[in-house]
């Protein structure tokens, strides 16, 4: 029995146990202890999760936060005008869809001496060309407007298919390039400010006014506004360009040189996009989109037919029973059926509003949202200030 | 140092989980410029680093290994 331990039972017994009297059996290896488990593993996971957190927190902070900082410390991007929107100049260009331009700026600013020796009617008188559409005086209903410059014409669609969709076109003829103007949120470009549609209309007396393409989360892109420059970059998105003769043209990423655009002194460039029709005014059977964007969604658009006629197609979507919304090439389809020869996607989903007469006209999904910028028909002002309908 | 080493593959597997989420992100909104901006530019950068750095300690310590 000497020299043998007899193990002790018991806490008090264990509280004299020392390491030197433990004897352990040969081969013995101290079972190592793992790191807590599954409680373990999942405690990491979390860590995990905090690290990715906290890293889209400091992406978002250079991403969104520091240019927002940066761009009201800096002042926005002085627009350069591009050309003084005169009657003469907007009459001037003989363009042809699909023809790029003459680089010198100064060829393009300069009224052209008319090709055609016979005497033709102005393609620039838009109040004679249109005169059937016009009113001598300001008439308007629920859905229409007119007067002596403004034609607007609302149709809503609704199409009870398996899967219903709503949508409103706005058939749009204007005397006056002027009467069509696009106006940013607060009225200044890069102010990170956001207006909702009625507000916007309000402001700037618009009888018709539908989200433009949010240009300013944008940060690059060609970009032109009531014929002044803000930004001269190339895109890879589509571009939509409204020139001083009425004309709309669309041009892929690679279809134009933003130095081009401007040199033809643009009235409005847009950069949202894609381009909905082919220059044969069908749909493209390829769009410059995500998938995502390509699905079916509320969506905003603006069509033209000829100088001085327009559509803007507004389709509500996400709403049960009401309309789901378009796919892009439906949405195409609806401006070629209409027979537009350029069209183009602008913002869409919860920013698709569209206010007539002051009102929200559509249906917008969860109500809408503010938008950064607005495509609008407004009524020229007059000397004194007002924007009663007048002839100039 | 051990710790750091530890950390990198984690770092790494964050990285490319945050690059997932901004690729679904630009699926939905590209005009956003998730991925074609300076600092997302960067952050691909930054993630191509670390998985090289990545690849090459388990290079090593499997090496060891045999």
């Amino acid at each position: 029995m000497e020299g043998r331990h007899v193990a002790p039972s018991g806490r008090a017994q264990n509280a004299h146990r020392t390491p030197q009297t433990v004897r352990r059996p040969q081969g013995y290896r101290p079972r190592r202890r793992r790191r807590g488990g599954a409680g373990g593993v999942l405690r990491l996971v979390l860590r995990d999760l905090l690290l990715l957190g906290l890293i889209l927190l400091v992406f978002a902070f250079f991403h969104h936060v520091l240019p927002r900082i940066s761009a009201s410390h800096r002042s926005a991007p002085a627009p350069v005008s591009l050309v003084t929107p005169t009657p003469s100049q907007a009459q001037s260009p003989e363009t042809t869809p699909g023809t790029m331009p003459d680089p010198d700026p100064e060829t393009t600013a300069e009224p052209t001496a008319e090709p055609t020796p016979e005497p033709t009617p102005d393609p620039m008188d838009w109040k004679t060309k249109f005169a059937e559409y016009f009113s001598e005086t300001v008439e308007k209903g629920e859905d229409y407007y007119r007067s002596p410059d403004i034609s607007i014409q609302l149709t809503k669609v609704t199409n009870d298919d398996k899967i219903p969709t709503t949508y409103f076109v706005a058939d749009i003829h204007v005397a006056h390039l002027e009467n069509f103007k696009t106006a940013f949120a607060g009225d200044s470009y890069r102010n990170w400010a956001a207006e909702s549609v009625v507000s916007a209309a309000k402001r700037h007396d618009a009888i018709l006014c539908m989200n433009g393409d949010y240009a300013d989360a944008q940060y690059t892109g060609l970009l032109v506004r009531n014929g002044e420059l803000y930004l001269s970059e190339q895109t890879t998105n589509d571009i939509c360009v409204m020139y001083y003769d009425g004309t709309v043209e669309t041009y892929g990423p690679t279809e134009y040189s933003a130095e081009d655009i401007i040199a033809r002194a643009p009235y409005q460039v847009w950069k949202f996009g894609p381009a909905l029709l082919d220059a044969e005014g069908q749909p493209l059977t390829q769009y410059n989109t995500s998938a995502e964007i390509s699905w079916e969604n509320p969506r905003s658009g603006f069509g033209y037919f000829e100088p001085g006629h327009y559509c803007f197609i507004l389709v509500d979507g996400r709403q049960n029973g009401y309309s789901r919304g378009l796919e892009i090439d439906r949405f195409a389809q609806l401006f070629a059926d209409l027979g537009c020869k350029a069209a183009y996607n602008m913002d869409g989903g919860r920013s698709s509003v569209m206010s007539f007469d002051g009102e929200v006209y559509n249906r917008p999904y969860l109500s809408g949202r503010d938008s950064g910028d607005f495509l609008m028909i407004c009524e020229l002002p007059t000397e004194e200030g007002s924007d009663d309908a007048q002839d100039p | 140092m051990r710790r750091i080493l530890e950390f990198i593959p984690h770092l790494t597997l964050v990285l490319a989980l945050g690059l997932a989420v901004f690729a679904v992100l630009d699926g939905f909104n590209p005009m956003m410029e998730w991925l074609t901006s300076g600092i997302s530019k960067a952050y691909i950068f930054l993630l191509c680093g670390m998985s090289v750095l990545t690849s090459v300690l388990l290079i090593v310590e499997q090496t060891r290994g045999k």
